[in-house]
């Protein structure tokens, strides 16, 4: 392990590459531009890497898609009005299941927005294109988890079968900090190898793969469809994870996923330091979503308090799988606005005045 | 029992296919099929088909094939040949796929030179959905979305892609154009595009002009004669490019 | 009370035309009308269904689960509407494209059924492309409410960019459309078992000492560039049936040189030529 100086998005690249990625598709856009000259560099040097750099994101997805097929380690990133793009090949590799990687740093929307920051790609990240949302999606809180989500995201892909997203911001793609890099194998964690879907080594001799995305009746996509819910339903105990900090005795529970939850901890800090009984709880996968953890964390709280840079993406979420809860809920809301702790701090301290 | 005459590689099970009676794509594919079986090719190759009619291609034939979105089969195979370039990647897509929605794909991939096939089909509509106007739509003619003929003032002159490949193309490239009616000269021409990604010298581009009676509303003479005599004026069966060690 | 009408053919036998033209005409009497297409992907060659239902209520939801109609026209559809056959359907069907086989498999549910030859009358008197008016006609037999002059009225309105390129297609029509509902007018069950076509014998292979010819109905679509594209007019349509009910060319091979032009046009693999 040694520890490094990085931004997120030299970190995220660090990552793919500890994982094995083999080719990166992309095209560029602010604040992502930079993972994909890192790797651009590292790919000039090394011949065993592969790039392209391709006329936009549509073909960036899916040429990506065609490099999986040959069973390579692809990744792609974008950000924004790329994310828009993609969903073009997302949707298709969520129909087909395919293990594609995508880092995905969100930026001010909708359309051009601003080129710096916000965490409203959730909906578009979670439920983009023409689909259900059958996707495997991180939400990093700093630069240390742009790292391990970016390596880890392969293994679960491949292990899985699902998109994969690796969501950030603009804030932690281009913090700069010290991390630590480690292998794989000092986390004992282990390495899932790609194989080819098309031109197998050792397929028996008539079987060729004829794959679709389309179907002639209803009643075999309503199939497919039961059938891949069921496999993410069934992997869901494996993939999940959360953080939960302080929530034992917290009267009010804060619920914030990304850098907003970083910067909700700060508060937490702040807060338990007056003696005020105040916890956090961060879902690092938006889905599978920890619902249960969830629910059991709030269970009689005395206030649940939502913050995020959006109009409600992540209040929606969250509301959907508290459905039945008795807790009330608050929200702090800044959408395309970063959320400091000092804000989070008094919006705590409002909601306790109110309280007594 | 007396066996049709189908390709090696036509997958008899997915037979009958599901083209239209008298269609000009399912002749174009009976011979792509004996190209491949005179290249011997079958265990390297991969094939990805567009929207539209193409995606009747989807379990067309046995060798590997994946089914795409419209306009993104070229940016796949391409994808799937940078990772696998001992592959023989074949792009197959209609008029729409190629010259509409697809047509920036198209361009870069010429422009990047990627070795990989790509075939358009041109039946100058778009057929699988009922026979609207595509690039390649003539002035006379009309469609669903030209019911009085295709006006020049809104939509312009009929798309001529191989010629404008060819002006962007590298020395490896090949570009052509044929006719499925005439089979000779079909299978030379696909045998050609496939062989120049063999040999691994540039990207490879068939348009192949097509009938298609459903949409034409034309009957097997006149489906004929409409691709045959009035499809050939605008667009000239030929090479555009093509390296000398091909010819 | 709405009556729910489904009918299903290849796509390409005009089932739709025959929908629209009922459901337009049914809305003049008045009624409430709901009418909703449903096929696959491909434009020709997938099973074509129309649910028609016609109430003197409101009809908020254009499907239904079983139907009290049902107007089948080919082998291929009886597989899809199966599921929506109940005891008190009347089933309509053409006992001259449906083989025995596959009624079989409909025998169990169905009580009140309507043979009618609809595919060999046309293609003998009036056209092939006319077996959907045979059926229209059958299925206002048992639609007493709609007006026979108003369907006519609707089938011409229909037609009408057709028979105004060719103007003797108007007496085909509206010919199958009269005989059709004569038909069903005079249909006795106890008199026509519930049967469908036999299984035929077609001849597949054309042979002499110099060339053999095969024609492969299971492929065949009757396109007809077999025909055209024979430099010697050796080719031409015989009274046997493809498997879309389509009719299948046959050579004559004292004109024929094997010269294999109909092989090579022929986007089926449907024939093949062989020197002997």
């Amino acid at each position: 392990m040694t520890k490094e100086f990085l931004t997120g998005n030299e970190a995220a690249i660090r990552g793919a590459r500890m994982a094995g990625a083999q080719m990166m598709t992309g095209y560029p856009i602010t604040p992502t531009t930079e993972m994909i000259e890192h790797w651009a560099s590292e790919a000039a040097k090394n011949p065993q890497l592969k790039f392209l750099q391709t006329e936009d994101e549509m073909a960036a997805g899916f040429a990506m898609i065609g490099a999986v097929l040959a069973g390579l380690k692809c990744f792609t990133a974008t950000a924004g009005p790329g994310n828009v793009l993609m969903q073009d090949a997302f949707s298709m590799a969520e129909n087909m299941r395919l293990p594609t990687v995508a880092f995905i740093n969100q930026r001010g929307g909708p359309s051009t927005g601003t080129v710096i920051y916000s965490q409203q790609e959730l909906n578009l990240t979670c439920f983009g294109g023409n689909g259900e949302g059958l996707r495997i999606i991180y939400s990093c809180s700093n630069v240390q988890e742009m790292y391990t989500y970016a390596l880890k995201s392969f293994n679960t892909a491949w292990r899985y079968r699902f998109p994969t997203f690796v969501l950030s911001d603009g804030y932690l793609a281009k913090t700069l900090t010290e991390i630590e890099i480690f292998s794989p194998a000092e986390r004992q964690m282990e390495v899932i190898q790609p194989s080819p879907y098309f031109l197998k080594k050792d397929k028996p001799p008539e079987a060729y793969e004829h794959l679709r995305n389309t179907y002639n009746l209803e009643t075999e996509l309503h199939e497919v469809l039961l059938s891949h819910s069921q496999a993410l339903t069934g992997a869901a105990p494996e993939i999940i994870e959360y953080e939960d900090l302080h929530t034992l005795d917290a009267e009010i529970v804060i619920l914030a996923h990304g850098i907003v939850a970083a910067s909700a901890k700060q508060a937490v800090e702040i807060l338990r330091n007056e003696n005020k009984k105040i916890g956090l709880f961060r879902p690092i996968t938006l889905n599978p979503f920890p619902k249960d953890n969830c629910l059991a964390t709030v269970q009689n709280k005395k206030m649940i308090l939502v913050v995020e840079s959006s109009l409600g993406q992540f209040e929606r979420l969250v509301k959907n799988y508290l459905y039945g809860s008795s807790v009330p809920i608050q929200t702090l809301k800044k959408p395309a606005m970063g959320i400091t702790p000092d804000e989070i701090a008094e919006k705590v301290n409002t909601i306790l005045k109110e309280l007594k | 029992m007396n066996e049709p005459a189908f390709p090696k590689v036509w997958r008899k099970e997915s037979k009958p296919h599901k083209f239209c009676p008298g269609c000009g794509q399912a002749l174009a594919l009976k011979i792509l099929g004996f190209a491949l079986d005179e290249l011997e090719i079958q265990n390297r190759t991969v094939y990805g088909c567009d929207i539209g009619c193409s995606l009747l291609t989807w379990n067309m034939f046995d060798f590997d094939t994946v089914q795409t979105h419209h306009g993104r089969v070229l940016p796949t195979m391409v994808g799937f040949k940078i990772a696998n370039p001992k592959a023989i990647a074949i792009a197959f897509m209609g008029d729409g796929g190629g010259y509409a929605i697809g047509s920036q794909h198209l361009i870069n991939a010429c422009m990047r030179d990627d070795k990989v096939t790509a075939i358009l089909i041109n039946n100058a509509n778009y057929a699988m959905t009922g026979g609207q106007m595509a690039p390649t739509t003539l002035a006379s003619q009309k469609t669903t979305t030209t019911p009085t003929g295709r006006d020049f003032q809104i939509f312009g002159n009929p798309l001529h892609g191989p010629e404008m490949l060819a002006n962007i193309s590298s020395e490896g490239a090949y570009i052509a154009r044929a006719i499925s009616s005439n089979y000779q000269d079909t299978l030379s021409k696909i045998k050609k595009s496939l062989q120049n990604q063999i040999d691994g010298r540039g990207f490879s581009f068939l348009e192949i002009l097509t009938m298609c009676p459903v949409n034409w509303h034309t009957d097997a003479q006149e489906s004929l004669d409409f691709s045959e005599k009035e499809m050939t004026k605008i667009f000239p069966i030929g090479e555009f490019k093509c390296p000398s060690k091909l010819s | 009370m709405p009556i729910k009408i489904i009918l299903a053919g290849e796509g390409g036998q005009g089932v739709q035309t025959v929908a629209k033209v009922l459901a337009l005409s049914a809305q003049k009497t008045p009624k409430n009308i709901s009418y909703i297409p449903s096929f696959g992907v491909e434009q020709r060659g997938g099973v074509s269904l129309a649910f028609v239902q016609i109430s003197s209520k409101q009809i908020p939801y254009p499907r239904f689960a079983k139907a009290d109609i049902m107007a089948v026209f080919c082998e291929r559809a009886v597989g899809a509407i199966k599921n929506y056959l109940q005891t008190s359907t009347i089933f309509i069907y053409d006992n001259s494209a449906i083989s025995e086989k596959k009624l079989a498999k409909v025998k169990n549910i169905v009580k009140n059924y309507l043979a009618i030859p609809a595919q060999k009358i046309a293609q003998e008197k009036y056209s092939v492309k006319a077996a959907n008016m045979l059926f229209l006609g059958a299925l206002l037999s048992h639609l007493k409410e709609i007006s026979f002059e108003e369907v006519e009225k609707q089938v011409l309105k229909e037609l009408e960019d057709k028979i105004a390129k060719k103007p003797e297609i108007k007496e085909k029509n509206l010919g199958a459309l009269r005989e059709g509902l004569q038909i069903a007018q005079n249909f006795d069950s106890s008199k026509q078992p519930f049967e469908g076509m036999a299984e035929k014998d077609i001849q597949r292979e054309f042979k002499n000492d110099k060339i053999s010819w095969t024609r492969f109905p299971e492929y065949c679509k009757g396109c007809g560039l077999c025909i055209v594209r024979c430099p010697v007019h050796a080719l031409s349509f015989s009274d046997d049936t493809g498997f879309l009910g389509t009719p299948l060319p046959a050579v004559d091979l004292d004109k024929c040189t094997a010269c294999g032009n109909c092989q090579r046009i022929c986007p089926d693999g449907a024939i093949k030529v062989e020197k002997q």
